[in-house]
């Protein structure tokens, strides 16, 4: 659920620390390939500052020349009001180029800023989404689909507060006191005094009622997320809510959530409510500390008035960041705490990763398992690989596509799924694998395919030991249909290339018509550039699989290997599908996972599994002969077809 | 997958709206903000959506909860006024401090003692102002606050007394966001949108006022920059709510190509096109990259005008300021005062402009609640339905046809089941058993005149006899993350743990959970234990049976079950069915062996009725499944 995670999310934000120098160098080497666009931004910030600090400077020398000019030489004889005018106007003028200079500045900054974090963020976010793709299935087996999601999206967003707003405002606001600090105590050290003597008491009441603020804020997110957990319940619940009469208790439950919630509000909404007054008060007393002593100075003739008016509004310039500079620091710490789950990802090996470099692994626990079964499979595999040494020694003449020695898995230290399969198949065999929900087959599949490590034994493709093939290359000389078939939503091309961009669009069409995909394609109004909906539910099941077909032919395997759907068509369709399988089977190694009677019949060997083993194997004729599983599942097979339940 | 992304943004805006990330609430504390992330012009965006209900009777909804939280929020508006003027004051005050020692006539000048005095004052004024403050925020925010748990409890109520294909339609994500968000809008209406709105209404004329006294030409000039700030707010509102709305619908489409790669990643990684995937990754990520930094332009683009509006008004203070001073037109307290009224009369015109967008948001989430106070249960009782004192548990139904949109799901079925008698009903997948089944406990309304209780029309029963009276267990055994205990006893207020334990044994589940190391109190789901499939459709049998109802139907609800624990649950069942009415709908021969008679569903109509035997015997339906199983069986035994 989309609100759940968000609050687990905010949950781990604890983790982050700004004062993690590993995580901070780690992050501001996103940021070296900016470093000039950076560099830059924290240029216009000066610049911006400096622009903002000429103005109160221009005050001051309004009232000091021009205004003092006049006050003082009102009586005199000869003396116009004209020469003070014209400086005001000229001094005017300058305020005005200034303030247009400034605003060019800013809007200069402000694109250039976000500009350049957008990038940042955009190249993490490949990076991370490159790495993600590049991980072993068995780790998408153990991560939420939607806890992926989120890193990729959400925590690269968080991180990207670090790099547009964050460090450069935070940076900016800091810059701010320390400069405007050092102007007060250069215009004025005894005024500065007093008005810098609160500063720090003004940072420790922020930060003090931020940290308030941030604990109060957590429990609302803390309770807001059983609010939801608990509605979200209820609906997916409903029925049962309502057979047993249980309205009123929920009702009075959730009103006690939601009554929680609002209390957890309340408390925030009291310390934001003594926050503003409090800081307001407090900046007051500073400023009316300054006001009293700066009277006294210009009383005494120690201090003169436009100086004090520019100091006066310098004042304002101090206390606004310090105000929000607390709030930059909650900001810092989501945006770290999200970037240490990124490379919580990034740190995670990839399938192709060379298995004996170490290197430092953020959740090791996660990977170890499946890592280690591969080493101890490895090591005790080694021998069998040596040529005369296996069970199955390897005969003279071309080794066989397709070999299972002594195979044994089972998914995260669970039950054994296989045990102890061996088979071959020869190029250009086609062999149908066959048995009872449970026994096995599609985990074949994903063994062939490298998805998962072998707990004993070991897969060979053309001889060779597929833990010393590639996986690109590996899976590039296997098509895989699967039986749950997975469509993009994309463009039915993009669907058949599956990235093959070099492939014509012609050899697209090609492979459609050779699985009668064609057909359909052509009479959808924008044919192959259709775009697909999510998972392909705009097209039929029967279309779905020969798109996939297609997808197969088109990827122009050595090895095919096909997962039939046990999903019903209607009868011509399935006269297309049972085509359209000997068509891709033609000419190729095919280990084809049967639930149609025709590909069983007509595959040149069948192979029976039976709770994670090899069960028996032969013909069609041969296996019927035996009455044994073969047999049975057989009958089973017939009676299906007329009372399938 | 685009959920969270919407969710969480009006989450944030609500934060910093409720806690004023901008916005100065002092007089004296008026200073320029830099810029940029803070700007109030920034955060007006939300997700703008078009709704057919206009103005603002989309909210007549929510007016019955404004007697709960009147006296709250007038208070607190009530505190605007004095928390204004007491700004007004400390201004003037510091204006006359300023004129008392910088006047040229050395006679008048203030004596240090009173401008001591004056300070003083200022900062007992500065308390009580603080107070006025807190006042306002904390009585208006907490009305709104109030407003709001109202608001939602009704909501929950309300789908409460509705039934699960009411909402079909909409996704339980989609649900959720309306209590959250769309709710958070309304409620920022209300709340800190109606705070600045009328601190603006207070404190503008005051300012004016006040100005237009001292010096009325530059007064004039200056509503110049105010009404230019006006206008600016109002003209970057629409380009930021329609990019920020491009931006989270590209945010979204980025999440669907990564959800689409993660969820089909063995696709992905069978056909090595990993990297085709990462391209078009890359190229949702330029498009939202693109969006992002149009946004941001924009913003950086009004937060600038901002500025040159308040430079403005800054450079006429020094211009036409410094003229009339040179001319003694103006004194120096004066002209300071002019300095500080610019902020603090800008800030609540900036504040307006932003609630522009507030307005939209909340009208659109109004809408949305009120399609969703709109639907009503498609299961109503009747006005003047009867209670029966007690229950025989005769069920019968006569001559019923049903159907789903125009698709006949169930043809002319009847059925009669005495008291105490029990019927099994079996059938290929889609036959229409479940339908049945929900018609039969008015999950779903029958026609009137075809299902019958006692003799009773189940449309004539009130609902909470019908529910006491018939004791579902639902195909689906949803069970909910509490304790085990809680959950078989859930029909109940309090747990009676030893009818859970009982329930538990007749339903063959009390050895699992015995094994759990909490026993009967360890929670279940995502903080607790996982049960398996089987376990959870035991201790979905468990829960029904404590309610002790004397109508059972079992809804198919063995299916995960292996089959020799099926056997043992229905040998425990035997006992309790004695006493009850049951129908046990199952497509697995075996647990229909407990029943009387056997009904046959295809296609919705009744095909076949008997004994087990006789329909063994008759070669039909039935006898094919029947062969089926026992070949599985045998299979299964290898």
């Amino acid at each position: 659920m989309s609100t759940g995670s968000k609050d687990h999310h905010d949950a781990e934000q604890d983790l982050g620390s700004i004062f993690d120098p590993r995580l901070l160098s780690r992050v501001m080497e996103f940021a070296r390939p900016h470093r000039n666009a950076l560099l830059a931004t924290v240029g216009l910030l000066v610049i911006g500052l400096g622009l903002r600090l000429a103005g109160p400077k221009i005050v001051q020398l309004v009232i000091d020349g021009p205004v003092k000019d006049a006050r003082e030489h009102v009586g005199d004889p000869g003396f116009s009001l004209v020469g003070p005018l014209h400086d005001v106007t000229r001094l005017g003028l300058i305020f005005l180029v200034l303030a247009v200079v400034n605003a060019g500045v800013l809007v200069v900054r402000e694109w250039l800023m976000n500009r350049t974090g957008q990038q940042i963020v955009f190249e993490v976010r490949n990076k991370l989404f490159a790495h993600l793709l590049r991980l072993p299935v068995g780790w998408y087996d153990r991560h939420a689909v939607g806890w992926t999601v989120t890193r990729s999206t959400s925590d690269v967003d968080s991180l990207s507060e670090l790099f547009t707003t964050g460090v450069a405002t935070l940076a900016y606001d800091v810059l701010t006191i320390i400069v405007v600090a050092g102007v007060l105590i250069w215009i004025s050290p005894q005024l500065a005094f007093v008005a810098l003597i609160m500063l720090p008491v003004m940072m420790w009441v922020s930060f003090r009622f931020r940290l308030k603020a941030r604990v109060a804020y957590r429990a609302t997110r803390a309770s807001i997320a059983r609010l939801n957990a608990y509605l979200q319940e209820r609906l997916s619940g409903l029925a049962v809510v309502r057979l047993f009469r249980r309205e009123e208790a929920s009702a009075r439950r959730f009103d006690v959530l939601n009554t929680r919630y609002y209390s957890d509000n309340m408390l925030t909404v009291k310390h934001f409510s003594l926050f503003f007054p409090t800081v307001d008060t407090l900046s007051t007393t500073v400023k009316l500390g300054c006001l009293g002593y700066g009277a006294w100075l210009i009383v005494n003739g120690r201090l003169d008035e436009g100086v004090f008016v520019q100091f006066w509004l310098y004042l304002d310039f101090v206390f606004e960041p310090i105000r929000e500079l607390a709030e930059r620091y909650n900001v810092l710490q989501a945006a770290m705490a999200a970037a240490e789950r990124i490379f919580g990802v990034l740190d995670t090996r990839t399938e192709d990763a060379p298995p004996l470099a170490i290197e430092v692994v953020a959740s090791p626990a996660l990977f170890a398992t499946e890592m280690d079964a591969a080493m101890t499979a490895r090591v005790a595999t080694e021998p069998e690989a040596a040529p005369g040494h296996g069970a199955h020694a390897t005969p003279a003449g071309p080794a066989p596509a397709i070999e299972f020695r002594h195979v044994s898995f089972a998914y995260g230290g669970g039950a054994p799924v296989l045990q102890d399969v061996s088979f071959r198949v020869a190029p250009g065999e086609r062999v149908a694998v066959v048995g009872h929900t449970g026994a096995g087959k599609t985990t074949l599949v994903s063994l062939l395919c490298h998805f998962h490590e072998v707990v004993q034994g070991s897969v060979l493709v053309h001889g060779r030991d597929i833990r010393d093939i590639p996986h690109q290359e590996l899976r590039r000389s296997i098509a895989v249909v699967q039986q749950d078939v997975f469509l993009f939503s994309d463009t039915i091309a993009a669907n058949i290339r599956m990235g093959q961009d070099g492939l014509p669009d012609e050899a697209v069409a090609q492979a459609a018509v050779a699985v009668h995909a064609d057909r359909f394609v052509r009479r959808l109004p924008l044919g192959y550039a259709t775009v697909l909906q999510e998972r392909g539910g705009n097209l039929s099941t029967g279309q779905r699989q020969l798109i996939a077909f297609a997808r197969a032919l088109a990827a122009d395997p050595d090895i095919l290997v096909l997962d039939e759907a046990t999903s019903s068509v209607d009868s011509e369709t399935e006269s297309l599908i049972e085509d359209a399988t000997a068509r891709l089977m033609e000419g190729r190694t095919s280990l084809v996972i049967a639930h149609r009677l025709s590909t069983v019949v007509n595959a040149d060997r069948i192979l029976v599994m039976h709770k994670g083993r090899v069960h028996e194997q032969g013909t069609h004729d041969e296996l019927m002969e035996q009455h044994g599983l073969y047999w049975k599942l057989y009958r089973l097979h017939l009676a299906g077809a007329t009372a399938g339940t | 997958m685009s959920e969270p992304a919407r969710a969480a943004r009006p989450a944030l805006n609500g934060r910093a709206a409720d806690q004023g990330s901008g916005g100065p609430d002092g007089a004296l504390s008026g200073a320029t903000p830099p810029g940029g992330s803070g700007s109030p012009g920034a955060t007006a965006a939300g997700a703008a959506v078009l709704d057919p209900q206009r103005g603002m009777r989309a909210f007549a909804g929510s007016l019955k909860y404004w007697p709960a939280v009147r006296k709250e929020f007038l208070w607190g508006l009530a505190c605007v006024i004095p928390g204004s003027a007491l700004d007004l004051i400390t201004l003037l005050i510091v204006r006359d401090i300023f004129d008392g020692v910088t006047t040229s006539d050395l006679a008048q000048r203030m004596p240090l003692n009173t401008v001591l005095g004056k300070i003083g004052l200022v900062l007992l004024i500065t308390l009580v102002k603080g107070a006025a403050k807190y006042g306002m925020r904390y009585w208006v925010t907490g009305a709104s606050r109030v407003f709001e748990r109202l608001y939602r409890q009704d909501l929950f109520q309300h789908l409460l007394t509705l039934t699960p294909r009411d909402i079909a339609h909409l996704r339980t994500g989609d649900i959720m966001s309306r209590s959250l968000s769309d709710i958070e809008a309304v409620r920022m209406l209300l709340g800190p949108a109606a705070m600045y709105n009328v601190q603006t209404v207070v404190v503008m004329p005051m300012a004016l006022i006040t100005m237009a006294f001292i010096d009325p030409t530059l007064t004039a000039l200056m509503t110049l920059p105010f009404l230019g700030l006006a206008l600016v707010v109002k003209f970057a509102a629409k380009p930021t709510q329609r990019w920020s709305q491009i931006s989270q619908d590209r945010i979204g489409d980025l999440s669907t190509v990564a959800q689409e790669s993660f969820s089909g990643i063995r696709v992905v990684k069978a056909f090595a096109s990993e990297a085709f995937s990462g391209s078009a990754f890359r190229r949702m990520g330029q498009a939202f990259l693109e969006s992002n930094v149009k946004l941001a332009t924009i913003r950086g683009i009004t937060s600038a005008t901002i500025n040159v509006v308040k430079d403005f008004g800054m450079l006429l203070i020094v211009l036409v300021g410094g003229w009339h001073m040179v001319q003694g037109r103006l004194t120096l307290g004066n002209f300071v005062l002019f300095t500080a009224m610019l902020n603090w009369a800008l800030w609540p015109l900036i504040a307006v402009g932003w609630t522009l967008g507030m307005y939209h948001r909340a009208r659109a989430g109004a809408v949305r609640l009120n399609e969703l106070f709109a639907i009503r249960s498609s299961v109503q009782e009747a006005p003047d339905a009867i209670t029966p004192s007690g229950v025989r548990g005769e069920l019968e139904v006569r001559h019923l046809s049903f159907a789903w949109s125009a698709t006949d799901v169930l043809v002319d079925v009847s059925l009669h089941v005495p008291a105490g008698g029990t019927l099994g009903i079996t059938g290929r997948t889609g036959c229409g058993k479940s339908t049945l089944v929900q018609l039969l406990s008015r999950q779903v309304e029958p026609p009137a005149g075809t299902v019958f209780l006692d003799g009773h029309d189940v449309r004539r029963l009130s609902l909470s006899f019908l529910r006491r009276s018939i004791g579902v267990v639902p195909q689906d055994s949803f069970l909910f993350s509490e304790s085990i205990a809680a959950n078989i006893g859930y029909a109940h207020d309090d747990t009676d743990m030893d009818n859970v334990r009982a329930m538990a044994r007749t339903a063959h589940v009390d050895a699992d959970i015995e094994a759990f190391p909490r026993g009967y109190d360890e929670l279940l789901g995502e903080r607790g234990v996982t049960l398996s499939g089987g376990q959870r459709q035991r201790t979905a049998i468990a829960r029904t049976l404590a309610a002790n109802p004397p109508v059972l139907i079992l809804d198919d609800c063995l299916s995960a079950v292996d089959s020799i624990t099926e056997q043992a649950i229905l040998r425990g069942l035997r006992e309790t069915l004695k006493e009850r009415t049951a129908i046990i709908v199952s497509h697995r021969v075996a647990a229909l062996s407990l029943a009387d008679r056997i009904l046959v569903l295809d296609e919705g109509r009744v095909v076949e009725t008997g004994t087990h035997d006789e329909l063994v015997a008759r070669g039909g339906l039935y006898a094919e499944i029947h062969e089926r199983q026992k070949l599985e069986a045998e299979i299964e035994a290898l």
